[in-house]
């Protein structure tokens, strides 16, 4: 399993500027990926555009958006930006969608919540066909590789149709595990050659009293979802034996990628991390 | 914390008076009445029980009323089966129970402890004034709600009823733990359902098949008649206690799903939102638990409309978990009759595997009880039971490296002809070119200690694709061979539209199949399997969604079997007789309007019949729209009940990646043979 690290875009209160700072960090420490989350109604960086300029200050990570809420923006525009991103990275990019469980995102940006998987089906059929046809480029045509995240018995289906792989929403790794079967049994049973791309991820906080903050920023932005933001935030990684665990049953399931965000904005989580990874 | 609000409950179940202590709890502002058409004390149904992780969940969740309710229940380890004169058991199968009225009188203290209005022997013939003063209506009033029926347009409400018989008892007898008899007589098979409750009482309920239910004449039944019958029919497990009867009339169970809960300011919870079979023990569960999801979404959203979506959100994927799991359960109590047959210690597992319970999920509860099951099933060695999938766009060398895993290797899809192509890359078995490359795979695959299984296939309404690699049924712009399929009807929405099949096509797609035959035999392939389902050119023609024809190859089963089974007899008169012939099938549509279960087991048996020796049970892909459960072993229901029902070898296929998968369909019966998973996790230990 390769780690990768989130950019700290999701943070309410983190500068714009940490971000920046942030990748070109990562970039020299052990991290394979950089990856953003998408929120709309929130004290957040555009996903697109963070990863645009992580790529401007970066050479050597693979760039993932895990997940971008696809609904929120029209197909066209969302496919060149993709493109857009993966020809500015040399092709490093990786498209995660979702749906997303906020209602507030989706009355903020004027699409109806109710209708938010028939809008992605409809949207990632469209994808590929568009990067393939390079008609709205940027050439030459491809596009990135594509994840989707949803366990629904369509959002399964939509996945092995049209995507390369599968983008999960966190937790405990037997959580991942019983997700990743999924992911294989429907793959297996389409057909589909070869094997589903898995990503993974977590959240982090490290070092004295970072627990407490990490968690209460984990409550503030899962909080509407309840019981989950419970669980991730009592699967939060504060040690170096918690990431061990973490990063040893997200393996044992066949994780490819296992991005881990942060939820203190503060550089030296990054400095953290790193050095545990390292060791464990 | 929200603001204060005028809460109206109606309903003084589980579901509403938990709701209520919970919600003014944590917010005593709110002004909470709860209306309850029966007196305090009476209550229906002698016990409730709980699964080990609901109390998990709710003791983390609630630290105030729960405490008290634990302590009083009663909890249970094993789970005990008896059967044939033997009785099994299986440990850390954890329930716990509780009686329904202590339950009910815990949550009456505490709710009025917190202030809470209750008003007993109240009935709400009209909700439509609370519902227009009130800032929010909670319909928690039971299966046969009266709140629902003011919403029911826009809830999109289904009731499914049940195929069984059932009636609620009690008795006295103690049982140390959850307990099922099954007992058979003249009329028919019974099983008993028993949830201890306390020491010297238990919940005691007797389910059995619509036909038997018929023949013992329960119709007529009055309780003391269904009372005389069933201490009759269990007098050997009761040691002369008395069966207890409370209402106790026959039912047929009801599965009411509702796509919405909530509209405007009043929504409905508990088993006026949902039920699941009684056999998963989540009824009370569930309402428990929606009573915690509300009151907490309540506190944490403002304003009512964005408290009840959340709620929503967080509990649709939970309870459809569940019912999914009872469905499972429910078909099991179905058609027990079939199983009823089995040795013991199988009937045992077949039952405790019948829902979410697999071998390694159970091992480390009960090891000693499943090293009974194995020592007792004479299956011997598993790997010899397993066949490896090729993965689909191999160019042969996966092939030959699974020759180590397994003792059969089925290939990828193989065309009969041209035009039975997916893609251009798909591979075939037309000419004396690709019969010598076949002959050389199997060659090597014998080489190395495997037989090879060669799946024949024609595309159907799926041809003329792009790559799998790209996509799947993407079709290619310009396609370059012809489609047909049963009927007209594209498979992809938009997607180009196949010509029908004709008779003289049909006998040319036949003599291309007995062509491949002939040409595997000549190539020294061992065994052969001929694709019927997945919507391919055959799946079509069975599947009632795609097949509308009027001719004498559309309409009835037996019509739809047509075609596919003159293929099947073709080539069953070509290929050796001593050689291994399979036929692949899509055993349910998941979709509705769908092959249903009874047509499934009769073709099986139809395919049986005209000569293959196992039948590979798949399920879908033969409509665009559809909800496959994908998970391990996501097809074990019908490959049980073909095997057990219709009496049909089976090899059981779909989400079946290690050893585990392969000991829990097999040992329960419900497969002959195990087709692997291509993208599972990794190899097979077999040593």
């Amino acid at each position: 399993v390769r780690i990768g690290i989130g950019l700290p875009t999701t943070i309410a209160g983190a500068p714009a500027s940490l971000a920046l700072d942030w990748a070109r960090r990562a970039e020299e420490g052990p991290f394979a990926s950089l990856a953003v989350h998408d929120r709309l109604v929130y004290d957040s960086l555009e996903p697109m555009v963070a990863l645009g300029a992580a790529a401007a200050v970066t050479e050597r990570l693979r760039l993932a958006c895990l997940v971008l809420i696809a609904p929120l923006r029209r197909t066209a525009l969302l496919a060149k930006q993709a493109a857009s991103v993966d020809a500015l990275s040399g092709g490093r990019f990786t498209l995660g969608l979702g749906i997303g469980p906020r209602r507030d995102d989706y009355e903020a940006g004027g699409v109806p919540f109710e209708r938010r998987g028939q809008i992605l089906e409809t949207q990632v059929s469209q994808l590929r066909p568009l990067w393939e046809d390079g008609r709205i480029g940027p050439r030459p045509p491809g596009g990135p590789e594509l994840v989707l995240g949803g366990l629904t018995d369509q959002a399964l289906v939509r996945m092995v149709r049209y995507a390369d792989g599968f983008c999960h929403n966190g937790g405990p790794p037997r959580a991942f595990r019983s997700a990743a079967d999924r992911v294989r049994a429907a793959w297996s049973d389409a057909g589909r050659p070869g094997r589903p791309r898995l990503w993974g991820l977590g959240y982090f906080a490290l070092g004295p009293g970072a627990a407490g903050r990490g968690q209460a920023e984990v409550h503030d932005y899962y909080g509407f979802l309840g019981a989950f933001a419970d669980r991730i935030a009592a699967g939060l990684i504060t040690s170096g034996e918690s990431l061990r665990e973490y990063v040893h049953g997200y393996r044992e399931a066949g994780c490819e990628d296992l991005v881990l965000f942060p939820t203190v904005a503060e550089p030296a989580q990054l400095d953290r991390l790193a050095e545990l990874l390292e060791v464990i | 914390m929200g603001r204060a609000l005028d809460i109206v409950c109606i309903g003084g179940g589980p579901a509403g008076l938990y709701f209520s202590v919970l919600a003014k709890q944590s917010n005593p502002e709110h002004r909470i009445s709860l209306y309850e058409r029966n007196r305090a004390d009476d209550t229906f149904g002698f016990g409730v029980v709980f699964s080990d992780n609901t109390m998990g969940f709710l003791t983390e969740q609630d630290r105030s009323s729960y405490p008290e309710i634990t302590r009083q229940s009663m909890h249970w380890d094993p789970i005990t089966v008896t059967h044939g004169g033997r009785t099994m058991r299986c440990r850390g199968v954890g329930f716990s129970a509780i009686e329904r009225k202590t339950l009910l009188g815990i949550l009456q203290a505490q709710a009025v402890d917190l202030g809470v209005h209750l008003h007993f022997q109240s009935e709400v013939p009209d909700p439509e004034p609370l519902i227009s003063r009130a800032d929010l209506v909670v319909g928690c009033d039971g299966v046969n709600s009266t709140v629902r029926p003011h919403l029911e347009d826009r809830l999109g409400t289904s009731v499914e009823v049940g195929p069984t018989r059932f009636t609620w008892l009690g008795t006295t007898k103690g049982f140390d733990s959850l307990t099922f008899f099954f007992e058979e007589n003249e009329h028919g098979a019974f099983g008993a359902h028993i949830y201890p409750y306390g020491p010297d009482r238990a919940t005691f309920i007797v389910e059995t098949d619509e036909a038997t239910y018929q023949r013992a004449g329960i119709e007529s039944f009055g309780e003391s008649d269904t009372i005389a019958y069933c201490e009759r029919l269990f007098a050997r497990h009761l040691d002369g206690h008395r069966l207890l009867s409370n209402r106790s009339l026959w039912f047929q169970f009801r599965t009411l799903r509702n796509r919405r809960w909530s509209e405007g300011n009043v929504v409905v919870m508990g088993d006026a939102a949902h039920t699941a079979h009684f056999s998963v023990g989540s009824g009370t569960k569930m309402a428990m638990e929606d009573a915690l999801a509300l009151s907490q979404a309540l506190q944490r959203t403002s304003g009512v409309p964005a408290a009840l979506a959340a709620f929503e959100e967080e509990r649709h994927p939970r309870v459809e978990h569940i019912q999914r799991a009872a469905a499972a359960s429910f078909d099991w109590w179905s058609s027990f009759r079939h199983y009823i047959q089995m040795p013991p210690l199988q009937f045992s597992f077949n039952y405790i595997s019948r829902s979410q319970f697999r071998y390694d999920t159970l091992h480390p509860r009960d090891p000693e009880y499943l090293a009974g099951v194995e020592a007792a099933s004479g299956l011997g060695d598993l790997c010899a039971r397993v066949i490896a999938q090729q993965p689909p766009g191999d160019d042969g060398t996966a092939l030959i490296d699974l020759a180590p895993e397994a003792p059969v290797v089925m290939t990828q899809l193989v065309a009969v002809s041209q035009d039975g192509r997916v893609t251009t890359q798909d591979p075939g078995l037309w000419n004396a070119e690709q019969a010598a490359e076949w002959a050389r795979q199997a060659g090597a695959l014998r080489a190395a200690g495997s037989v090879l299984c060669l799946n024949l296939f024609h595309a159907g309404p799926r041809g003329a694709m792009r790559p799998r690699g790209e996509g799947l049924d993407r079709p290619l712009a310009e396609p370059s061979w012809p489609v047909v399929a049963a009927s007209p009807l594209s498979y992809v929405p938009g997607g180009p539209v196949p010509a029908e099949l004709d008779t003289a096509r049909m006998e040319q797609i036949q003599a291309d199949f007995v062509r491949a035959a002939r040409l595997a035999r000549e190539a020294g392939v061992e065994w052969l399997q001929l694709q019927f389902g997945h919507g391919y050119l055959f799946g079509s023609f069975i599947s009632p969604l795609t097949n509308r024809r009027q001719d004498a190859f559309g309409g009835a089963l037996d019509n739809r079997l047509r075609f596919p089974l003159q293929v099947l007899e073709a080539v069953r008169a070509e290929w050796p007789a001593a050689a291994r012939l399979l036929v692949a099938f899509s055993a349910t549509d998941w979709a509705p309007g769908g092959l249903p279960a009874g047509e499934a087991l009769r073709a099986a048996a139809g395919f049986r019949e005209q000569g293959c020796d196992y039948v590979t049970v798949l399920s879908g892909q033969t409509a665009w729209r559809s909800k496959p459960p994908y998970g391990r072993c996501f097809n074990f229901v019908l490959q049980g009940k073909i095997r057990l029902e219709a009496g049909v070898p089976t090899i059981a296929a779909g989400g079946i990646t290690d050893l585990d998968d392969v000991r829990t369909l097999l040992l329960a019966g419900r497969a002959d043979l195990c087709l692997l998973d291509h993208a599972r996790l990794g190899p097979l230990r077999c040593a």
